[in-house]
């Protein structure tokens, strides 16, 4: 059988082995996003450029994170997608990162007609036709600041400070996604209903974002 | 013998919260994947954190078996989601239902729990569901203390093996929350009240059956 070109971006994902990531990865609705999944303690002998994106789900723990910055710079720069989920701490393993954490507030709902504050940053950016204030909006751990130039917030509090940005400039052709949400945390943990929406849009969008690069190159390669 | 707790820690940050807070032990945190090189035979209870690594225990089970047959108990918190010994089974899910059919039933009086009210594990702020959405199903003669649910699915269970030792289950995000006085987190800020995290670790101090050398 011929194999087809390879159009579609390869998603990775790391499997820290805590409950929340494994019930992400390999249960429905999710199962069929990753291409590869990455167990954690596997990563100094996977080769990175045979993926596109690769995500760190939420709370994969940073201490270990660490030990692998110049595999994801060097990911990056290749031009992949590193995509950094609610506390995994970038700022612990990233020099551009900033973070600081804010009290989390479960029951701000519970008035009715409250509003968490959550905000799309822009307006115009690709994101906004996956998901929107409604999908990311369930509770807060902590936001990036003070955000680098390079950081294109897209999603922030009602005071104005990052929830999740973009950077398509610090890392030669690549880029990286980081957000301060959890919601591989929750959805995982079957809880909280916004998450799932979340992720179901996220997903997507990181996928119709990316420039399969590592087609592009075995392509070179072959021809 | 000394009363010594190890806490297997995958995250970062100091001590767990609300564990600081016990008396009468020493609570030793360790990283998880530095736990294997570690002598347990001194520790009556080895705690698993809702944030473990699950198939790093899985690799390490032999260690973690040897533990219980020297009598000593595991407590674990967290769904479920690689059975790293035989006693446990994959997390099950309730079928999703609305909040208020999230209800805890308690299915056994035990002196771990004693004084406490269903209510308080059931409902935060008139909010169900944050005790429990689900089972770890418990092994064959296990004790079930609360469940979850109209079909009654074990949150909590305590299983005696036949082997030595005795392991703790508790299907949801860490229990301490819950027995901890004083959490803005789950608004058990109810002040004036018996000290229910000390009574659950004196109870599986008191029971210990920990044959360590030190004992011997």
């Amino acid at each position: 059988m011929k194999q087809e070109t390879h159009t579609k971006p390869v998603l990775g994902i790391v499997n820290g082995g805590m409950h929340y990531h494994i019930d992400s990865i390999d249960r429905e609705p999710l199962k069929g996003f990753f291409d590869q999944v990455i167990y954690l303690r596997d990563l100094p002998q996977f080769d990175l450029s045979e993926l596109d994106i690769l995500i760190l789900p939420c709370r994969t723990n940073p201490h270990y994170l660490a030990l692998h910055q110049s595999q994801f710079l060097a990911f990056m720069r290749r031009g992949g997608t590193l995509v950094a989920m609610g506390d995994t701490r970038p700022d612990m393993w990233l020099d551009e990162v900033s973070y600081r954490p804010v009290m989390t507030n479960f029951w701000w709902w519970l008035q009715e007609g409250a509003d968490l504050g959550v905000e799309m940053s822009r307006k115009d950016h690709s994101i906004n036709r996956y998901i929107g204030k409604k999908e990311a909006t369930y509770h807060l751990h902590g936001v990036f600041a003070p955000l680098a130039d390079n950081q294109q917030m897209l999603i922030e509090t009602k005071e104005g400070e990052c929830l999740l940005f973009e950077d398509t400039s610090s890392y030669g052709t690549g880029r990286l996604v980081a957000t301060t949400l959890d919601p591989f945390f929750h959805h995982g943990g079957f809880f909280m209903p916004a998450t799932t929406q979340f992720l179901l849009g996220f997903l997507p969008w990181l996928i119709d974002s990316s420039q399969p690069a590592s087609a592009a190159e075995k392509q070179e390669e072959m021809a | 013998m000394e009363r010594k707790v190890l806490y297997l820690k995958n995250s970062v940050g100091d001590w767990p919260a609300f564990l600081s807070a016990l008396k009468n032990c020493k609570l030793h945190v360790v990283q998880q994947y530095e736990a294997e090189r570690l002598d347990w035979s001194s520790y009556q209870i080895v705690i698993i954190s809702m944030f473990a690594d699950q198939i790093h225990l899985d690799e390490i089970r032999g260690k973690i078996s040897a533990y219980l047959d020297a009598g000593g108990t595991l407590i674990i918190n967290g769904h479920i989601a690689r059975p790293f010994l035989p006693e446990l089974n994959r997390y099950e899910p309730m079928p999703k239902r609305g909040l208020a059919e999230l209800v805890i039933h308690r299915e056994a009086e035990h002196p771990a729990f004693a004084g406490i009210a269903v209510s308080r594990l059931g409902f935060r702020k008139g909010v169900a569901g944050f005790y429990g959405r689900g089972s770890n199903p418990p092994p064959k003669g296990a004790q079930v203390i609360y469940s979850v649910g109209p079909d009654h699915v074990a949150v909590d269970w305590i299983y005696e093996r036949p082997e030595g030792g005795r392991i703790f289950v508790h299907s949801g995000i860490e229990l301490w929350m819950f027995l901890a006085s004083g959490s803005d987190i789950l608004d058990t800020n109810t002040g004036d009240e018996p000290n229910y995290l000390q009574q659950f670790f004196d109870w599986f101090f008191s029971t210990s059956q920990l044959k360590s050398e030190a004992a011997a």
